[in-house]
């Protein structure tokens, strides 16, 4: 498995960062379009509003959104690609499974979020000023980064198990990869937040560790205490990566059943 | 060909691919408000309305309504000469397309034309009613008018779109740089971040681009700014730089077809 899951490696890490020179693009890419979306909002804050704050408050944002970001489109549409480029019913026939093929692309989409968010912390440094990280809680941010990833797989699995079964296309989830980041809590303070929108996201197993990343990165305190946060988190995001292994192996169990759905290209 | 017999044909083909992918037509209505929300949502989350106000002279719903609009406008109607040349690489259809009989140059010129209709899609579902909930009747008028000066800025975006087809496809062919092109575009638009309060360098370089003078009367206009002396000015500006380079994006293009009846056609 770990000889599959290092081709897998190879293969997608020099076709991501050495072929064309695409981590370069890809940077370049990436930081201009943060910069469209961020740069604005500098507009609402006032004088008191330091930049370095401001910039570490849009590098936590960031943060979190690129990592639904990379679950959406690394992990979850992956799938799809397989499905356009006729893949993935080799994947399927092989008997490999999808481990060594996730175990490959996985540190791949790690090493680009370094990236990208090396390339923000400079783009944000040039054009608002150094922002100011302060790891409150090292332990909290551990578990916070350990949750967030258990959710993004989960939230993965879901997605890309209804993609591959119902043949859902692109902008389907270019929609859902903007709207969830806001409707969990992903992007700002559960503490600035309306009521109803607290409520909802406090009911979703995202809101947890972006709220924990938060606190550990910026010091700004949960709304629910912190030991609840780290143990309701912690539960909620081991039932649903449970849930959504249950959910893509009945996705699996219905194509190997009815066959691949034919999905439009893009 | 005639230019007209294209524009049918491209007019055909657009509303046939509009009604056809559903979840596209849904977007086109979601999508303004998805950008809106998103923007408001971090904004207010850290900073004030009052603040807001005070450096665009708009109301932050409709400055942000506005901006998602225009950027969508443009993308809706430039985007697909953009990628033209790359999507026929990759559907195997550029062979043909580079025999056939059409010029390659009104070609390109006539593909935006058909999606100005999307324009006109999105903003009566965008700005139309999120104008009439603020300003009333009133309100309807003014989107109607924000349309009609979208429109026209797509039109502008035509000729400086042609030359960066053309060119990005003779140089590299790399759908990488058009992704970098793309927001770089929307950013020297200075529809979320008005462009007299860019550095320098930014400011310049969105002079350059003509659409970016018509965003520029559109912020005027929702700041009650616009007089006729500056309403003349902007568009007269914007349409000398049309004019400008129209010879460069027939150029660029040719440059492209001469590389790819010299070269063939290659496949990555």
């Amino acid at each position: 498995m770990i000889r599959k899951a290092l081709a897998v490696f190879k293969a997608y890490f020099l076709s991501d960062f050495v072929r064309s020179s695409g981590l370069l693009y890809g940077l370049l890419s990436m930081s201009m379009w943060i910069l469209l979306f961020i740069v604005p909002m500098s507009l609402f804050a006032g004088p008191d509003v330091k930049g370095e704050a401001f910039s570490a408050y849009a590098f936590t944002a960031v943060l979190v959104f690129l990592s639904y970001n990379m679950a959406t489109w690394d992990w979850a549409a992956e799938l799809r690609w397989l499905i356009n480029r006729g893949m993935l019913e080799y994947v399927i026939a092989s008997g490999a499974g999808f481990i060594p093929l996730y175990s490959g692309i996985m540190p791949v989409s790690l090493i680009w979020m370094g990236f990208s968010l090396t390339a923000i912390y400079v783009l944000l440094t040039l054009v608002m000023g150094q922002p100011t990280l302060i790891v409150v809680d090292s332990l909290t941010l551990a578990i916070g980064l350990a949750m967030l990833i258990v959710v993004l797989l989960g939230y993965a699995l879901i997605l890309g198990g209804t993609a591959i079964s119902t043949g859902s296309v692109g902008p389907v989830m270019e929609i859902i990869s903007w709207i969830l980041p806001i409707a969990t809590g992903g992007l700002t303070p559960l503490r600035n937040v309306p009521e109803v929108l607290r409520r909802i996201a406090l009911a979703t197993p995202f809101s947890y560790p972006a709220e924990l990343i938060r606190y550990s990165l910026l010091g700004i305190k949960p709304v629910v205490e912190l030991n609840y946060a780290i143990t309701v988190g912690a539960l909620y995001a081991g039932a649903f990566m449970l849930i959504a292994i249950a959910y893509f192996k009945l996705q699996i169990r219905k194509i190997l059943k009815e066959g691949i759905k034919t999905i439009s290209m893009y | 060909m005639w230019f007209v017999e294209i524009l049918r044909a491209e007019y055909k083909l657009v509303y046939a691919e509009m009604f056809r992918r559903k979840s596209m037509l849904v977007m086109m209505f979601l999508y303004p408000y998805v950008l809106t929300g998103f923007t408001l949502f971090i904004g207010y989350s850290f900073g004030s309305k009052q603040v807001f106000v005070e450096r665009t002279g708009v109301a932050p719903e409709i400055f942000m309504i506005t901006a998602s609009f225009i950027i969508l406008s443009m993308l809706a109607s430039i985007d697909d000469m953009i990628w033209k040349p790359l999507m026929d690489l990759w559907h195997g259809t550029l062979p043909y397309i580079i025999a056939s009989p059409v010029s390659r140059v009104m070609l390109y010129a006539a593909i935006p034309i058909p999606r100005l209709t999307a324009v006109i899609i999105i903003g009566s579902t965008s700005i139309i009613p999120v104008y009439a909930l603020y300003y009333g009747l009133n309100g309807l008028l003014t989107s109607l008018i924000i349309i009609g000066l979208a429109s026209l800025g797509a039109v502008f975006m035509i000729t400086p779109a042609m030359v960066i087809t053309g060119l990005v496809n003779t140089v590299g062919e790399s759908w990488r740089v058009i992704n970098v092109i793309r927001p770089v575009f929307m950013i020297l638009l200075g529809a979320y971040y008005p462009r007299i309060l860019m550095p320098i360098a930014g400011l310049i370089a969105s002079y350059a681009l003509p659409p970016s003078h018509i965003v520029e009367l559109i912020q005027a206009f929702l700041r009650n700014a616009a007089s006729t002396l500056n309403t003349l000015s902007l568009i007269g500006i914007a349409t000398a730089l049309f004019v400008i380079y129209a010879p460069g994006g027939s150029r660029s293009i040719l440059l492209w077809e001469r590389k790819k009846v010299k070269e063939g056609v290659k496949y990555d």
